[in-house]
């Protein structure tokens, strides 16, 4: 049945609410939107302006809670020499850290005749669940935030993680036992699987605008604390009010 | 007009295809079911709960992952050899697998929307840790302090249906049945006595010991 120039009942309908629809939307643009940008500031004076400011100080002394700053990971591209220092870092950092989380294990099992004969083989260890499902899945997932916090993505944090971890276990580990199959897998893909948990969970505590939050942010995720964290931004609303608007945003690398 | 349409709705359609030639990693749980041979033709169910991960690259429709199959599980009655002695009772089982699996995703085989059968084969190592609750010995050398960890090398069969998505982001999710056989090559008996400290106190050739079957039911997706 044609109703209007061809058109089904229907199709009028249709046309018909579309037009309504676009006509309020253009009544909402020219007489909200349009004079907050061009309109209102112009027609306020120099003392309600400066009222209006004092105001916004005010309200903003009062709003403590609101975070200073925003945390989040970017990912960027990296030379392999850059990549190299962090491998390097790392590695010097478990020389130090080893024998001082287990130093009862250093002193009674560790010996370079030990190393010498533990150099280049590799076994599935004995150890107790502790220790396969739970420290070096926590020492990993550890590794995993560190590169992340350094700008790599998911993919390479992993990958970087397996570097680190291997050489620990190839060149480290093997002063007390030989190197371990399970450690090897374990501690960078179940260590990463974990650690984009802890990363999710970390930036929800962190963003969360209050001290408890933040802290178990860090608890949970230190390298969020460090110098080299990249993901640490700062946005601050400028504003003259007059004609200019805008966002400071200040990063930290 | 409609013909435009149509050729329109198979070009987007066509494009929609998963992510390709990149890494990933996916993790799910499963649920493991075997029947396990010990000595003296002795048989046993065990089932087992746990989870998997699996680190690899994706080709166009071939994928290499490095898996691990982890589980805990119990049986009530299989018989060992250990150390000269012939063990018997009921315990817990722990165990822990690695291996390469390469997967061939069938691109004829979409039983549902976006879902597609995935193949995979692979050799696997393992390693399963017996823990003795209530048993009983030949000889006085087991005992209640000591657990029996068997390495087992096989291979793996796997069937999946997995969900083609444009990104690895909108996480696609797999459903995997997994058959497996591993015979144990050798035995080592460790002191369990020490949380902290583990001693290895002999370690000899397993021969038969704990052989077996392994059926295995995984859900999981791909975390990134």
């Amino acid at each position: 049945m044609n109703t209007f120039r061809g058109m089904s009942l229907y199709q009028f309908l249709f046309a018909f609410t579309t037009l309504v629809k676009r006509v309020v939307v253009s009544f909402l643009v020219l007489f909200t939107l349009v004079p907050t940008v061009y309109g209102v500031s112009d027609v306020m004076s120099e003392e309600e302006k400066s009222e209006r400011y004092k105001a916004q100080q005010k309200t903003k002394k009062q709003r403590s809670r609101v975070p200073e700053y925003r945390y989040g990971y970017i990912n960027r591209r990296h030379t392999t020499e850059e990549s190299l220092k962090h491998i390097a870092a790392i590695y010097g950092v478990t020389w130090v850290v080893y024998p001082l989380t287990q130093p009862d294990v250093v002193r009674e099992k560790g010996s370079w005749k030990n190393y010498r004969r533990n150099f280049g083989q590799l076994v599935f260890d004995k150890d107790e669940p502790f220790w396969n499902w739970f420290v070096h899945p926590i020492s990993g997932s550890q590794l995993y935030l560190y590169y992340r916090a350094n700008g790599y993505n998911r993919v390479d944090s992993l990958g970087m993680a397996f570097i680190s971890s291997t050489l620990f276990e190839f060149t480290v580990e093997i002063y007390t036992e030989p190197a371990s199959i399970q450690d090897l897998y374990q501690t960078p893909v179940i260590g990463s699987f974990l650690g984009v948990g802890l990363e999710n969970l970390s930036l929800y505590l962190l963003n969360s605008g209050n001290a408890f939050g933040r802290t178990l942010g860090h608890i949970i995720n230190p390298a969020t604390l460090f110098w080299f964290y990249e993901g640490k931004v700062q946005i601050i609303p400028q504003t003259n009010f007059n004609n200019s608007h805008g966002l400071l945003f200040t990063m930290e690398f | 007009m409609k013909s435009w349409i149509v050729v329109a709705l198979i070009f987007f359609s066509s494009s929609s295809y998963a992510y390709r030639y990149d890494w990933n990693l996916k993790g799910g749980i499963s649920q493991t079911w075997a029947d396990l041979n010990g000595t003296g033709n002795t048989e046993d169910e065990m089932h087992g709960t746990g989870f998997n991960t699996h680190f690899g690259y994706k080709w166009k429709y071939f994928e290499l992952s490095f898996s691990s199959y982890i589980y805990w599980g119990e049986w009530e009655d299989l018989t060992f050899e250990a150390a000269g002695e012939t063990i018997q009772g009921e315990g817990t089982f722990r165990h822990v697998s690695f291996g390469p699996i390469l997967r061939y995703q069938l691109r004829g085989v979409q039983p549902f929307k976006n879902w597609f059968m995935v193949v995979g084969l692979g050799p696997v190592w393992s390693l399963q840790t017996v823990k003795m609750d209530e048993f009983t010995s030949t000889g006085p050398k087991f005992n209640r302090n000591q657990k029996l960890a068997f390495e087992s090398t096989g291979g793996v069969l796997s069937i999946a249906l997995e969900e083609d998505l444009p990104y690895k982001e909108m996480h696609p999710v797999f459903v995997e049945f997994i058959y497996s056989y591993k015979k144990s090559r050798t035995l080592t008996i460790v002191d369990a006595s020490d949380f902290v400290e583990t001693n290895i106190l002999s370690t000899e050739e397993a021969r038969q010991d704990l052989s077996g079957h392994f059926f295995m039911l995984s859900i999981g997706f791909t975390v990134f």
